[in-house]
């Protein structure tokens, strides 16, 4: 089973969205915050990281940073989620330098196509 | 009106020009009034000066003349008492050519004399200089008239002069002075005879000519004697004075009068009447006057000169102050000012982090300095509105996808079954959620547009592969509502330079438009025709079209026409407005035909270099 790390601050979505990764088959890890994310990101290793850009302390971009910084870290999958849009903010350009392999707008997105990214991304067949 | 006409072009001119004219006008000014001032203070100190110069002069001059015609008189004098013509008047002899050469000797030696003669009693001219005898005739005193008066006079005993003559023996005006010979070694003095001289008159006329100006000397009479003006000696004791009055009050004043008479010598503002008082002349009665005048340019000649040299010589200096204030101008005040204006520029065109360069402390560098604080300002106040625009969209797209997902995994099927009307309402929620959060996106660039926060990224760009996204997207709605697509653009790659966001947002407003106002069979098509350097993108639909009252409010915000309200059909009435203020963004233009219920299309022209090839 795939494990896939959510690290988002708002409780809603974070379970919302787990839950339906759960229904998928996968094994969410939901975390509420930055330090958090790392902490559980080095210790458990997961295949896929979603991670929010908009968190109190450490933000998404410092997350990033800190796990492209690491062995493990520089190679793992990670998928933006934000409502931030691409073209007002300086820290999306900067995020991008890090090499997310993914970057979308929830707001723009069906939970499905979310799914189906994730799917490829991992390279699971439908 | 002339004033107004110039006082507007003044100000129309650079302030470089403005200060070079000030100053050259200031300078001019200067000089001419400094000349102008000079000119008209010196010229009465000159002409006094010149006055008192011309009065020492005819003094002179009077004095010279003078002497000149007193030492002939003593020459004759002389002469007279020389034993060897007394002998040979008296007694004759032998020795004539020696006694014409020592006589000749005389005439060179005390001159100037035109002859000198020894007569004796009988009137038989004896010895004479040499110059003369080649031109007289006759050898008898009493065939020149002029001379017999003052012979006649000598024989008598008196030492004899004349008043100026027409002619001598020369033909040239004279003056004849005659003194007696004695015989010695005779009882009771006898005169044996006389020496007669006819002066020769240039001499006079040199010592006029030393003067400058005009000199003229004339007699009691008022008759020309001589003068310094005119070769030939034709108007001697012909001219007269020209104002008998002045004349009269010349002779009566006895003495050296200052006259200014433009009348008698026109363009001398001086004239000097000397009377001729001391010596010889005055005593024997013959009163001549000397009468001068010097000609007003000739005394301010070496003024003007002096003036002339004096603004050529300013003018270098002046040359040098005006470039020297032109060079601080331009350093201190004009090339400050001009940086500061093109710092201003960069500003206004969008580059905030431009700051003015602050050197110092005087006026111009505070003003930099103040305008970095208001940039400064400006700079954060544009911060701010970034700020806004993110964090607004940010905080109410949170929600909005949080709602959007959980409506979407309720109307999946993990989360159990729903009966109809369950997800009839769901579904509600789900579309209402839709709209909010197409909302947000439309305000969050109409916010763009309004605040010029809309960046550009200009890249190659796909327009073909564009619109085939945003048809699959529109698929759905095409085919429900039956509409035929047609296509008039070559399905070969179109690549122009834009950027890819703001273009798709451009080609979905216009697009869903399409679809949203169009009849269920209706048609949509689709033209794009490159040209030179622009591309020209068209949209036609065959829906309602758009009233005429409608044309310019179409464009504006939250505006929805009637037409497409009675449709009942989604819309923030925002979509044309963004459409429009992006596709400017591009800098390209917009704009549509509409027919009444044929349809319409819209057309968007767009500035690209762009590729055309298959």
């Amino acid at each position: 089973m795939k494990k896939i790390l959510i690290i988002e601050d708002e409780t809603d979505l974070l379970e919302v969205l787990a839950d339906r990764l759960a229904f998928e088959g996968f094994g969410p890890i939901k975390c509420k915050n930055g330090e958090n994310g790392l902490l559980v990101a080095f210790r458990e290793r997961p295949d896929l990281i979603l991670l929010d850009i908009v968190m109190p302390g450490l933000d998404g971009l410092q997350v990033l940073k800190k796990l492209r910084a690491d062995d493990w870290g520089k190679g793992v999958p990670v998928i933006i989620l934000t409502n931030l849009s691409a073209t007002d903010e300086k820290i999306v350009k900067s995020i991008l330098e890090y090499r997310p392999i993914f970057y979308l707008v929830k707001s723009d997105w069906k939970i499905d196509d979310v799914v189906k990214k994730v799917k490829e991304v991992l390279g699971i067949g439908n | 009106m002339v004033i107004l006409r110039s006082r507007s072009a003044f100000n129309g001119m650079k302030l470089l020009t403005k200060i070079f004219i000030i100053i050259i006008s200031a300078g001019v000014i200067s000089i001419m009034s400094l000349f102008v001032l000079t000119y008209f203070s010196i010229r009465p100190v000159l002409t006094d000066a010149t006055g008192e110069n011309l009065l020492f002069l005819t003094k002179e001059t009077v004095n010279k003349i003078d002497r000149l015609l007193y030492d002939r008189y003593l020459d004759v004098s002389i002469i007279a008492q020389e034993e060897i013509f007394a002998n040979h008047l008296a007694y004759g002899g032998d020795d004539r050519n020696r006694l014409n050469k020592k006589l000749e000797e005389m005439t060179l030696s005390s001159g100037p004399w035109d002859a000198l003669l020894a007569v004796n009693r009988k009137g038989e001219i004896k010895i004479s200089s040499f110059s003369v005898l080649d031109k007289i005739n006759s050898k008898n005193i009493k065939d020149y008239p002029e001379n017999l008066v003052a012979f006649e006079k000598a024989i008598s005993g008196q030492p004899y002069y004349s008043d100026v003559l027409k002619t001598g023996y020369s033909g040239k005006p004279t003056i004849i002075f005659a003194a007696p010979v004695y015989a010695r070694n005779e009882p009771g003095r006898l005169i044996a005879g006389a020496i007669i001289g006819n002066f020769a008159w240039g001499a006079v006329k040199d010592i006029l000519n030393d003067l400058p100006g005009h000199a003229e000397l004339y007699n009691r009479e008022g008759y020309l004697v001589a003068c310094n003006q005119s070769e030939d000696d034709s108007e001697i004791l012909s001219k007269q004075f020209q104002s008998p009055e002045l004349l009269d009050k010349i002779l009566s004043s006895g003495h050296n009068l200052k006259i200014a008479d433009d009348d008698v010598y026109p363009n001398a503002k001086i004239l000097e009447a000397s009377v001729l008082q001391s010596g010889f002349l005055s005593f024997k009665g013959l009163n001549w006057f000397l009468s001068y005048g010097l000609p007003t340019e000739k005394i301010l000649a070496p003024s003007n000169r002096t003036a002339l040299k004096l603004s050529l010589l300013i003018l270098p200096i002046m040359l040098g102050i005006f470039g020297t204030i032109l060079f601080f101008g331009y350093f201190f005040v004009i090339r400050p000012v001009r940086r500061l204006t093109e710092t201003t520029r960069a500003i206004t065109a969008g580059n905030l982090k431009t700051r003015a360069r602050v050197h110092g402390h005087d006026e111009i560098n505070e003003l930099a300095h103040s305008f970095n604080e208001m940039v400064d300002k400006l700079e954060s106040l544009d911060e701010a509105k970034t700020d806004f625009i993110s964090t607004a969209s940010h905080q109410l797209r949170t929600p909005l996808s949080t709602t959007n997902w959980s409506a979407e995994m309720l109307l999946g099927n993990q989360l159990g079954r729903l009966n109809e009307r369950q997800v009839e309402y769901l579904k509600r929620i789900y579309r209402n959620n839709q709209r909010m959060i197409k909302l947000v996106g439309d305000l969050l660039n109409v916010s763009r547009i309004e605040l010029g926060k809309l960046a550009l990224t200009l890249k190659p760009v796909n327009l073909v592969s564009i619109i085939k996204s945003v048809l699959d997207e529109l698929d759905e709605s095409i085919k429900r509502q039956n509409l035929k697509l047609r296509k008039k653009y070559s399905s070969g790659h179109l690549i122009i330079e834009s950027d890819p966001d703001i273009l798709r947002i451009i080609v979905v407003n216009l697009l869903s438009n399409a679809v949203k106002y169009n009849q269920p069979g209706g048609e949509i098509q689709i033209k794009i025709e490159p040209t030179d350097g622009r591309i020209l993108f068209e949209v036609s639909d065959t829906g309602q079209g758009i009233a005429k009252s409608d044309r310019e409010k179409i464009w504006t915000k939250f505006f929805r026409a009637k037409e497409a309200l009675a449709r009942e059909t989604d819309g923030t009435g925002l979509g044309l407005y963004i459409t429009k203020g992006m596709v400017e963004r591009l800098g390209g233009r917009i704009w549509f035909e509409s027919k009444k219920g044929k349809g319409s299309t819209f057309f968007v022209e767009l500035p690209v270099n762009n590729k055309y090839h298959e």
